[in-house]
């Protein structure tokens, strides 16, 4: 019975600390968490974790990233008690969902540990109410307003553009096309019409292909996601509709980023998640360090055009893209 | 003799888990050791903790219910939705959506008896079924409370010291309630009778159709109730989660010493499985591991705390 229960701690301690016996180092070290609501199983999130492990090789500090396996905020509010309790110097998470976080990031800071915002926040008729220091991350709408120049000097004044959006009423999604439509209507005299085009891959071709036939006027397409982007590209290879229709699209993926390559796509815009994690250790590190309080960082500043795509795809390849 | 006796409880095992798995996490961060790290694991535990004790209630009646993860978030967001949407008093849609959590044990518990399928198979369509209401109610968003109910406040928002929310509170008190009807009720006796030895306890007439039904509903109750709770600690219920809580109540009732063929089991057990789990969960943030970690850890868990309640079973009887 004894050796039974010998045998039981002495595997539970070899799994512990052959596992991760890493982990307990000088108590004085600085320790950062960055807790996102997905974890580094998620490809984009795989890229975050990245970001927040070479900024604590470079800073000489411990800096650790945790996510649940899948979108879970409770269990993300539970990694992010864990921090406060492990009495972490800063804290950096994603705001998943409004109502939740108000009251965790409060007490975070009522016990005196700084908190940042990366990747989301709450929506604007709630700004104000969750108490972080910064946010870093892209702005949607500035990135919306981004895209649009980007196309502009290829539009004639007056142009008809479609923003085909695939999950309506999603906040980020229709910040984009906020800032696309007022960047086309204010700085070009265009006509934008938004267009549904739902997430299912057939139903969006057959949308986007019934618009075209009654607006034949229409000379660029803005898709917000892969989710809508891939179905259109489809569509201009299809239908030979390259260099008749422009396209500008969001995010990376293996497919947009061929079709960048391919002309069929002008570019897309890279919200650069990288930085996200990189960037929110390297100014808790400061706050902590130095006091110096926390600023709002637009990671939303990359764009990939044909130019860059083959050296962004050789970057997605190793991780930092 | 003593010591026996003591060691023929079907708790040792996941007693010893949880000291190994307090053990290790205080020796590799001493703030493991702290009033709000407790009271974070009890938080934890106490939605966990509440699924697992009516898993347990029906698995020593010799049933499972995999659909408990869809019942918390389908009544969670029932309770939001017509708050929020509707309006209604929060009081009556907590009768309401509770009833609803019941009717959906129910549901499991007639088609299980009355088409004799195994429960497994039953509660595995209605898992995925529930799932699939959940999802299309709200398209795939989740529902947030942002007006000050009290009601929710009383089910999981309000803390009662440091990092202790109300629902630890509440989830002790089901516990004590179950485990009183188990020990110390004939109807406890019937449960055991149920899931241990059928055609005896048919016999002796006992009502065994009936206990499962009961338990059933018991189960989906208090699945729907650990969502109300997660509701009121987090003003948010989205559809999707929730989505690994079957397992983990199981693998809870397990390390606790409940037996998967019925018969045999605790309450208390299911509850220190309950809090093994969440102290994992926590310890492993703590320490600065990767969460992944958690699924290996529990995995191991769960069966070293089984194989080590079989062998004192051996050593027990074999000393008799």
């Amino acid at each position: 019975m004894k050796r039974l229960v010998g045998l039981m701690l002495v595997l539970c301690c070899a799994l512990v600390l052959g596992g991760f016996g890493s982990a307990t180092l000088a108590a004085d070290e600085l320790t950062f968490y960055v807790i996102a609501h997905a974890g580094p199983g998620d490809p984009f999130w795989a890229v975050v974790q990245r970001g927040v492990q070479d900024a604590g090789k470079a800073l000489g500090v411990r800096a650790i990233f945790q996510g649940p396996a899948g979108y879970n905020v409770p269990e993300q509010v539970a990694m992010f008690r864990a921090a406060i309790e492990a009495k972490a110097d800063g804290i950096a998470t994603t705001i998943s969902d409004a109502r939740a976080w108000a009251e965790p990031i409060k007490e975070a800071r009522k016990r005196g540990i700084p908190v940042i915002a990366i990747n989301c926040k709450e929506p604007e008729e709630l700004r104000g109410t969750i108490p972080y220091m910064a946010y870093i991350g892209m702005d949607e709408y500035e990135a919306g307003k981004m895209a649009a120049r980007q196309l502009l000097p290829k539009l004639k004044k007056g142009a008809r553009v479609v923003v085909a959006i695939h999950q309506a009423g999603h906040v980020g999604l229709e910040a984009r096309a906020k800032g696309i439509t007022e960047v086309i209507t204010q700085e070009l005299g265009g006509k934008v019409d938004k267009l549904d085009i739902t997430q299912d891959a057939t139903q969006a071709i057959g949308i986007l292909r019934s618009y075209l036939k009654a607006n034949p006027d229409t000379a660029a397409i803005f898709t917000l996601g892969p989710l809508g982007a891939i179905p259109t590209i489809k569509m201009i290879r299809d239908d030979g509709l390259k260099g008749k229709v422009l396209m500008v699209s969001f995010d990376l993926d293996p497919t947009v980023i061929q079709a960048i390559s391919d002309g069929i796509c002008e570019g897309t815009v890279d919200q650069q998640q990288y930085l996200q994690g990189y960037m929110a250790v390297v100014e808790l590190y400061l706050c902590a360090k130095y006091k110096l309080n926390p600023a709002d960082y637009d990671t939303g500043r990359g764009f990939v055009t044909a130019e860059t795509a083959d050296a962004v795809a050789s970057l997605v390849k190793q991780g930092y893209r | 003799m003593r010591i026996k006796a003591l060691l023929g409880h079907r708790e040792v095992g996941v007693a010893v888990a949880l000291i190994v798995v307090y053990a290790v996490f205080i020796s590799m961060k001493r703030e493991f050791l702290s009033a709000g790290t407790l009271g974070d694991i009890v938080t934890v535990a106490a939605e966990l903790g509440t699924v697992a004790v009516g898993v347990s209630f029906l698995m020593i009646a010799g049933e499972m219910d995999l659909s408990v993860g869809s019942n918390f978030a389908l009544t969670g967001m029932l309770l939001a939705m017509l708050v929020t949407r509707l309006s209604w008093n929060p009081y009556l849609a907590f009768a309401v959506v509770l009833a609803c959590s019941a009717g959906i044990g129910a549901l499991n518990g007639l088609v299980t008896l009355s088409a004799r399928i195994p429960s497994f198979i039953t509660t595995l369509g209605a898992m995925m079924f529930w799932r699939g209401l959940a999802l299309y109610l709200t398209q795939g968003w989740p529902i947030s409370v942002f007006t000050d109910v009290p009601l929710l406040r009383w089910l999981g928002g309000a803390k009662v010291y440091h990092t202790f929310h109300i629902s630890a509170a509440w989830w002790l008190v089901i516990g004590a309630v179950f485990w009183v009807v188990l020990q110390k009720t004939a109807y406890g006796n019937w449960v055991f009778a149920t899931g241990g030895k059928r055609a005896a306890a048919r016999a002796l007439g006992v009502p065994d159709t009936r206990v499962k039904l009961v338990n059933f509903v018991l189960a989906g109750v208090m699945a729907g109730l650990a969502g109300c709770f997660q509701l009121g600690r987090m003003g948010s219920m989205s559809p999707v989660w929730g989505q690994d809580l079957p397992l983990e109540a199981i693998a809870a009732a397990v390390v606790g010493g409940n037996s998967l063929t019925g018969g045999v089991g605790s309450i208390l057990g299911a509850m220190l499985g309950a809090v093994t789990m969440a102290s994992i969960r926590i310890g492993l943030v703590m320490v600065g591991a990767p969460a992944y970690w958690y699924m290996a850890f529990v995995g191991f868990i769960v069966v070293a705390a089984v194989a080590l309640n079989v062998r004192l079973g051996e050593v027990i009887s074999w000393h008799r």
